[in-house]
């Protein structure tokens, strides 16, 4: 089977304090004063196949986050290298590339213009969408104004109907109902197929469980173990 | 590399086009008068020059009224100095956009500058008005109005860039570029006429990209006449080379943007 995403020796550095003024940036020249560093992945390796689904563990701050956000192209590794074959839909975080200001119809335009569609698609699939969301009553208020069960929905319903081969999830369904998160479960596993790729970071392991044909802990931006689902999760679970 | 900006602009061109409409819908939303700050602006600015420079003063401005020559000289600018200025801040205050989205950070810059073209055309017809008050009968040779003002743009877009980058490292440029802004434009001739710089100076006003464009501009729009060969060629290689140079910073710089802003 053809790989979906490989990632080879992949490292990312954050520099903490990061300064913001001309003011901070004298001192740092004149004593030669180095920023600290953080790593958030060390040397990370892994190949993903096409149709697999890849469920992600980890404690708080282990990098999971980090790396989903390197796979979407959001920020850029500081070593490594990675490919990845298909389109790419990404739900980071709440709301991900909704604007405040807009409303909900205009996010739902917003959004699908940035995963690439034209708009004839998205106009196709509008009522589609907006049916699924449930909130067609907020369709022309703000997001702004959206509780945050109503972002979500709405950002769900949008990416779901997406054309897309490699779908990240972050922890976004958290914030739903939990018929809400039934229904896009459902929908999910609809349009999976056997050629679609899902990279769900949760750290609800009901969810990981039903989802992952493999299962990657991380910890401390290291991969500690890649394998099945029970082992994988019995291992996290002695270990943290 | 211009081929790279046109396919990354291709893309993207629906998020370029709601970006702009996004701008331009919650400029005018916001403002008690909306949409007639385009044209308040410009008449305001003209108004208080022509009291001081053309009343008080008295420069000399040849066969062209100092009102007419004020007007279209801040319309033309205040579309540059606004898009310079919107286009600084535009990957700060997209922060939300910025750092969670994969998506060429130059888009931020264009639909700044697009977004302001309303502005120019609300603008411009109020300078249509004035042209006719003052019996100033417009040649064929407007036409170059359109050919300029892409160069205005261009030029715009490759200061844009340069701050909007550095912008997201030094929160300083912020502060800056209001003052910038302010010298350029008396160093560019607004709400003076080119040939009222000293002779032996001239040669150094020209090297201003701005000021072949403004004065190609005004000369298209009030005396009917083609731009000076010279001043142009000048703004235009300058413009070039700048906007090459602001390209490839901000794309070196772009890589940090959603680790930084």
């Amino acid at each position: 089977m053809e790989n979906a995403i490989v990632i080879n020796n992949l490292w990312k550095k954050y520099k903490i304090g990061q300064p913001k003024k001309l003011g901070d940036v004298l001192p740092l020249f004149l004593f030669r004063q180095k920023l600290k560093e953080f790593w958030a992945l060390k040397n990370i390796n892994l190949s993903i196949k096409k149709g697999e689904r890849l469920g992600i563990i980890g404690p708080n701050g282990s990098g999971k986050s980090t790396l989903l956000k390197i796979i979407s192209g959001v920020t850029a590794p500081s070593l490594g290298n990675f490919t990845i074959t298909g389109k790419v839909a990404a739900l980071l975080e709440v709301g991900t590339g909704f604007h405040p200001d807009f409303t909900g119809r205009e996010n739902i335009y917003l959004y699908g213009t940035i995963m690439g569609m034209e708009l004839s698609e998205i106009k196709h699939r509008f009522d589609e969408i907006v049916r699924f969301s449930g909130i067609k009553k907020f369709l022309d208020t703000p997001v702004k104004y959206y509780s945050s069960g109503m972002y979500v929905r709405l950002a769900f319903s949008v990416a779901v109907h997406l054309d897309w081969d490699v779908l990240l999830v972050d922890e976004v369904l958290a914030v739903g109902d939990v018929d809400f998160q039934k229904k896009c479960l459902s929908k999910i596993e609809q349009s999976l197929g056997s050629k679609k790729t899902l990279i769900l970071v949760s750290h609800n392991f009901d969810v990981i469980r039903k989802f992952s044909s493999k299962v990657l802990f991380i910890k401390d931006g290291k991969i500690q173990k890649i394998g099945k689902a029970d082992s994988v999760i019995n291992y996290y679970l002695k270990h943290v | 590399m211009k081929l790279l900006i046109a396919s990354n602009i291709w893309r993207f061109r629906y998020l370029l086009l709601l970006l702009v409409w996004r701008d331009v819908k919650s400029r005018y939303k916001q403002a008690l008068f909306g949409f007639s700050w385009a044209i308040l602006t410009p008449a305001f600015q003209a108004l208080v020059y022509w009291l001081v420079f053309g009343l008080v003063f008295k420069i000399p401005t040849g066969n062209i009224p100092y009102l007419p020559l004020v007007f279209s000289g801040f319309i033309f600018w205040n579309f540059f100095s606004q898009s310079v200025s919107s286009a600084t801040l535009s990957i700060t205050s997209n922060s939300n956009l910025v750092t969670k989205i994969a998506f060429p950070k130059e888009i931020l810059i264009f639909s700044s500058i697009l977004g302001r073209i309303p502005d120019l055309i609300a603008s411009l017809a109020v300078l249509i008005i004035i042209l006719i008050f003052y019996q100033i009968n417009p040649s064929v040779h407007i036409l170059w109005v359109i050919p300029l003002l892409l160069i205005e743009m261009v030029m715009a877009s490759a200061v844009g860039m340069f701050f909007a980058s550095l912008n997201v490292y030094f929160r300083d440029i912020t502060a800056v570029v209001p003052i910038l802004l302010m010298a350029w434009l008396f160093l560019t001739p607004v709400i003076y006429p080119l040939e009222s710089i000293p002779q032996q100076y001239q040669l150094y006003a020209k090297l201003n990209p701005m000021t072949g464009i403004l004065e190609g501009l005004r000369n298209a729009v009030l005396v009917g006449a083609p731009p000076d060969n010279f001043s142009m060629l000048l703004s235009i290689i300058i413009t070039f080379i700048f906007v090459i140079f602001s390209y490839l910073l901000f794309k070196k710089l772009e890589k940090g943007f959603s680790d930084v802003v």
